[in-house]
């Protein structure tokens, strides 16, 4: 990530005048071609939510004009934005089971929306809430597929054996009366909830006023990313280490907080109020004020730079402490942890970025003048940390495709932050890298196998021995990596990814495992039966079982020119062992244990550049995931000891997390 | 001279509590009874609950001198309910009915918590009864209903609201002598005629934000404590009086926005959309009972609620000091509060004493572990870890089998663990069938003579499991 990042990496995905229909650019008569149709389909919202609007000092501020992808006909099957709104990606429908009724779809190409931006915001009309839905979950949507360079796809409805496609998210924005809002894997839907405001403190409500949490970017766009995560990693959401749920928790708060440097009336009202100084109370930094308010917090739900402290009745930043990520174990706690560290790497980049501006406006004297600094100054300020924001989100989401496919760690993400930058922008003259190091190191979060804490070591390694034992893959990839390339629509790629992954699959359980098995130290997963709790039969199954979990192509072009053109192949296997050793062989006492990795194929070289593994011999690994899982039941709620059968088995995981822990934190 | 040794007797009536203490005395023995219940099992019916209570009318004389009950769930006086022995108790004389002050018809706080407790779990009841009832059709949320009606079995099942057997079996005990409030602000009291014993009160807490703390501080968050509060609008929209006309603040928008069930059917987009026949295939989406199973967590809540109300005593040997801790199903909030308390009293050579809770678990020999053993139930840092004993010897009312029908983890193995190694193997387990079943583990912890005095103390039954402590 250079200085010359302001350049958007080279998309995939169809959109706007760069692409016109088909039929009219066949015909060849400009004159009588019809208006293209508009980049950007702009609607109101929120910035935050509805109780910044009633204050003085942050209305003006919060509306936003939500700039959403223009919904092509062509895109969608001919059939463009319906009524919903039902579009490409998600599908909007306002059940509210709870008062038994339903709401009216809104639809958004009525000429009188079209020429005020759609709806103004109003917490009293339900048209209006389904319209911000939209407008959020699109703009996360779109932050995604600017990042990966591909378009997204949610997680498929599993059936067991393979799953469908899912076209769209279901998204309910009355679903629930309580103070939560989750994302439920199983129905592939967003339901959010509404409640009346804690009548102990109100604050700037009037007690027993609706809250509504389909109103709070914040929560949209966090919920909105747990179905974006769980279409890339649908093993994520399992339970398997103490990181595995804080990080769900953890990416899709960050995603909201960095979405917040997009709105530009909010970030230059904020930046003239904190005089530049982002690590000072401020909006940006912080998550759900209304909800936070609410359920009875002091301030905001979440803030990533510093709390409210009931004992002192003071506002008071985060220090770092290096123990924090050994002690702290409620999975949005320790999400907060992550959060505040990839926080606090923007802060150093921001800072790094500004410190020219800041030097000329204060003449040298590192001391701003008294007063309000210069509206160009704000500008220039703003559209710093608006760039800032949107390289630390890329570099984020980016990294998702160099994690492993189960049971990350902090540590492992740390890592996968510093190689997915490092292939993209090679030479980091601005420090990104360095910046992120150290904000983890000073919470305490390392990997747990490398020498030392430098980019360098950081970086995933390059695959040991040589990229030759990956040969015979490579020459059978070679045949399909080239049909990616033309497929633009969503189906499509799904369809054509379930075929080549089943081809893969039969491919190395048929040849290939014969080279891979000399590759087991790469690969972390085992192609004989030589280990404890494997699944498959000697008799019937050549190999152990094992799963072709996902292939996804990526290609990108870094600030300096440089493409990637990559292929991202990753292979899970389980074994079923016992949670405790000594104990018998009964249900409760069995637990899965996975393994596998995450290859990188560089489509040009035809060779392996990362294999990111789990090996799913390790010991350690297993310890640490016993003890993670004993420790979890002796930690247990209550819900552990009655609702256990149906958590396990079909449950609602983030629904629960949400509740069982503590009241309604989203 | 009296044998100066009390007398524990566990009996084996089923996954609940019935103890029966024997204190000697010049005239006759004194017997305290405490609970007298079972959940409902596939693997016993209340023909065996009879056989108990005809025990305890023999052994008692038809006399019992205190009846302690220590809260008002069904495995802790089932006993008491016409569909079990209550005819059996119609014979035998109570002296003296111990119950919690949470039940005090004087107190306003008591009151209080009735009415709040009252109202939820209607409420529950409500919502049940809206979710699917097959668990076959009804899926997850069919689960879902089945494992809060089975929660909802220690309340003696889901009656109609107000008048269930729990109730019923609860006001016939209470009627069955004077009542004693036990509160922890009030001095330990001796036995009626017996020597050398003191009773403790050690909960419910007299502060109630103590009993309204329903989960560990561990996990509440600063700032936002969890209360009923916020079941607010959700209690409105599934109780049965909700007229639309009364209830208007109840629903998010104006009634212009609403849209019927029955018109949405008829409308083509939420035909299309939603599918409202089964089988349809957006089916798999649907969210019609989602909104309900908030009505577990509130059960949850409300049985933690009813667990924190528990009266939890000691009872102390004053002679030797030694300790029996009864803590009923008392859970963290309530444990916690002990740690407040403190009593001035004498002790064998007449000396003012004052003595915290800390003391009574270092010089605890007997623990009756609360909730048949489930991992919230006993506390370990302040708890389990404080009974230093090496004399401590726990009993656990379970029946593991009804337990594992449904899936409970009772009693929690790695407090079982623990259990068995603070109290070097001597924990009994009601359904228990002999002592062979623990020989083996507590004779790596024993000395050969301290096995032999331990198993002279102890006596297994076809019906009841009994450890004699002297003092």
């Amino acid at each position: 990530m250079g200085k010359n990042m302001s350049k958007p990496d080279k998309l995939r995905v169809k959109s706007g005048p760069e692409y016109p229909a088909k039929g009219e650019a066949r015909r060849g008569r400009p004159e009588k071609k019809p208006p293209l149709a508009p980049v950007y389909r702009r609607l109101r919202g929120y910035a935050f939510d509805p109780s910044l609007s009633v204050q003085l000092d942050t209305a003006i501020i919060n509306e936003n004009v939500y700039k959403v992808k223009w919904e092509n006909d062509d895109d969608n099957g001919g059939e463009g934005l319906m009524p919903g709104p039902v579009g490409e990606y998600l599908e909007v429908v306002d059940y509210d089971p709870a008062s038994g009724c339903f709401y009216g779809p809104v639809d958004l190409n009525d000429p009188n929306l079209l020429a005020q931006d759609g709806l103004p915001p109003s917490e009293g009309n339900p048209q209006y809430h389904q319209q911000m839905v939209y407008a959020v979950a699109m703009t996360t949507i779109h932050n995604f597929e600017r990042a990966l360079g591909r378009p997204a796809l949610w997680a498929p409805r599993d059936k067991g054996n393979g799953g469908d496609y899912v076209q769209r998210l279901r998204i309910y924005p009355h679903a629930l009366r309580e103070a939560n809002a989750y994302y439920s894997p199983h129905k592939k839907a967003l339901l959010f909830g509404y409640f009346p405001a804690s009548s102990d403190r109100p604050g700037r409500f009037m007690p027993g006023g609706m809250v509504f949490t389909c109103l709070s970017h914040d929560i949209v766009a966090h919920e909105t990313t747990h179905a974006l995560l769980d279409g890339m990693h649908r093993r994520f959401i399992e339970a398997s280490h103490q990181d595995s749920l804080a990080f769900h928790e953890a990416f899709a708060d960050i995603v909201a907080l960095f979405q917040h440097f997009s709105f530009p009336d909010a970030l230059r009202h904020q930046i003239g109020r904190t005089r530049g100084d982002l690590s000072s109370p401020n909006l940006l930094g912080e998550l759900a004020q209304q909800f936070g308010e609410a359920v009875g917090n002091y301030g905001a739900l979440r803030s990533a730079i510093g709390q409210f402290n009931p004992a002192t009745g003071k506002w008071e930043p985060h220090q770092p402490d290096p123990d924090e990520y050994q002690t702290t174990t409620e999975p949005h706690a320790r999400g907060a942890i992550l959060v505040a560290a990839v926080f606090e790497a923007f802060l150093a980049i921001y800072k790094r970025r500004i410190a020219d501006l800041m030097r000329i406006a204060s003449s040298g004297t590192g001391a701003l003048p008294e007063g309000e600094l210069h509206p160009d100054l704000v500008n220039r300020l703003a559209s710093e940390a608006s760039k800032s924001a949107q390289h630390v989100l890329n570099a984020c989401i980016r990294a998702l495709d160099y994690c492993p496919p189960v049971d990350i760690n902090f540590g492992d993400y740390l890592r996968a932050i510093v190689t997915a930058d490092t292939d993209l922008v090679p030479d980091d003259d601005l420090g990104y890298r360095v910046a992120f190091v150290e904000a983890f190191r000073r919470r305490g979060i390392y990997p747990r196998d490398i020498r030392a804490l430098s980019v360098e070591s950081l970086r995933w390694s390059l695959p040991r021995e040589s990229e030759t034992f990956f040969e015979p893959l490579g020459n059978w990839l070679r045949g399909i990596a080239g049909e990616f390339e033309y497929l633009v629509r969503r189906r499509e790629i799904f369809e054509k990814t379930e075929i080549i992954c089943g081809k893969l699959h039969k491919w190395i359980e048929d040849e290939g495992h014969y080279a891979l098995q000399n590759l087991r130290q790469d690969t972390g997963i085992t192609f004989e039966y030589n280990l404890e709790g494997l699944r498959g039969e000697k008799e019937v199954n050549k190999i152990p079982k094992f799963e072709v979990h996902s292939l996804r192509p990526a290609h990108r072009v870094g600030p300096d020119g440089n493409a990637l053109n990559q292929l991202i192949i990753s292979l899970i296997q389980s074994r079923k062992l016992k949670l405790d050793p000594t104990a018998p062989e009964e249900r409760s006492n069995m637990m899965l244990f996975r393994g596998g990795c995450t290859l990188i194929l560089d489509l040009d070289a035809m060779r392996v550049r990362y294999a990111i593994k789990k090996d799913i011999a390790d010991k350690m690994r297993l310890d640490i995931h016993r003890r993670y899982r004993s420790g979890l039941a002796l930690e247990g709620s209550l819900q552990n000891t009655y609702f256990r059968n149906i958590d396990k088995g079909v449950g609602e995981p983030l629904a629960l997390l949400h509740r069982s822990y503590d009241y309604g934190r989203p | 001279m009296l044998k100066r040794e009390v007398r524990v007797r566990m009996y084996k009536q089923g996954l609940g509590d019935c103890f029966l203490l024997t204190f000697p005395r010049e005239s006759r023995p004194f017997h305290l009874l405490v609970d007298c219940g079972a959940l409902n099992s596939r693997h016993y019916d209340s023909e065996l609950m009879r056989e108990v209570v005809q025990d305890i009318a023999e052994v008692t004389g038809g006399r019992i001198d205190a009846l302690v009950a220590t809260h008002e769930h069904w495995d802790h006086i089932s006993g008491f309910h016409s569909s079990q022995a209550q005819e059996l108790f119609d014979d035998i004389k109570v002296e003296r009915v111990w119950v919690a002050w949470t039940e005090d018809p004087d107190s306003e706080d008591a009151r209080e918590l009735k009415k709040e407790f009252g109202k939820h779990k209607i409420a529950v009841q409500m919502a049940i009864n809206r979710l699917p009832d097959d668990v076959m059709e009804g899926g997850l949320l069919g689960h879902y209903r089945k494992a809060i009606t089975e929660l909802f079995g220690f309340f003696g099942g889901l009656g109609a609201a107000g008048d269930s057997k729990t109730s019923a079996a609860w006001e016939y005990l209470l009627g069955k002598g004077p009542n004693l409030y036990c509160d922890p602000k009030n001095r330990p009291f001796e036995l009626k005629g017996v020597e050398g014993i003191r009773v403790y009160v050690l909960g419910p807490p007299a502060d109630i934000s103590m009993i309204r703390k329903l989960l560990s501080s561990k996990e509440t968050y600063h700032g936002a404590e969890p209360n009923f509060a916020r079941f607010e609008s959700f209690l409105n929209a599934v109780a049965p009086d909700c007229d639309p006309l009364d209830n208007r603040l109840n629903f998010p928008f104006e009634a212009r926005y609403r849209i019927a069930q029955e018109e949405a059917k008829q409308t083509p987009f939420f035909m299309e959309r939603y599918g409202f026949d089964a089988g349809a295939e957006e089916e798999w989406r649907r969210i019609d009972s989602d909104w309900l199973s908030v009505a577990g967590e509130l059960a949850l809540h409300l049985d933690s609620y009813t667990n924190n109300t528990c009266l939890a005593f000691a009872i102390e040997l004053i002679e030797s000091g030694k300790v029996l801790l009864f803590p009923g199903d008392a859970q963290v909030g309530n444990w916690l509060s002990w740690g407040d308390l403190f009593w001035k009293v004498k002790d064998a050579d007449g000396k003012t004493q004052r003595v915290t809770i800390n003391d009574l678990l270092a010089r605890t020999v007997f623990y009756k572990v609360g909730h048949h053993g489930s991992h919230n139930a006993t506390l370990r840092a302040h708890g389990l870890e404080k009974m230093e004993s090496p004399d401590l010897v726990a009993m656990i009312p379970v029946h593991r089998k009804t337990a594992k029908d449904q899936d409970w983890e009772f009693p929690f193995p790695p407090l079982y663990k623990r259990l068995k190694e603070r109290s070097r193997g001597r924990v009994l387990l009601a359904d228990f069938k002999s002592i062979q079943e623990i020989a083996k583990e507590a004779q790596k912890y024993l000395s050969p003579d301290e096995w032999e005095a331990f198993t002279e103390a102890t006596k297994f039954e076809e019906l009841y499991i009994e450890h004699s402590i002297p003092y």
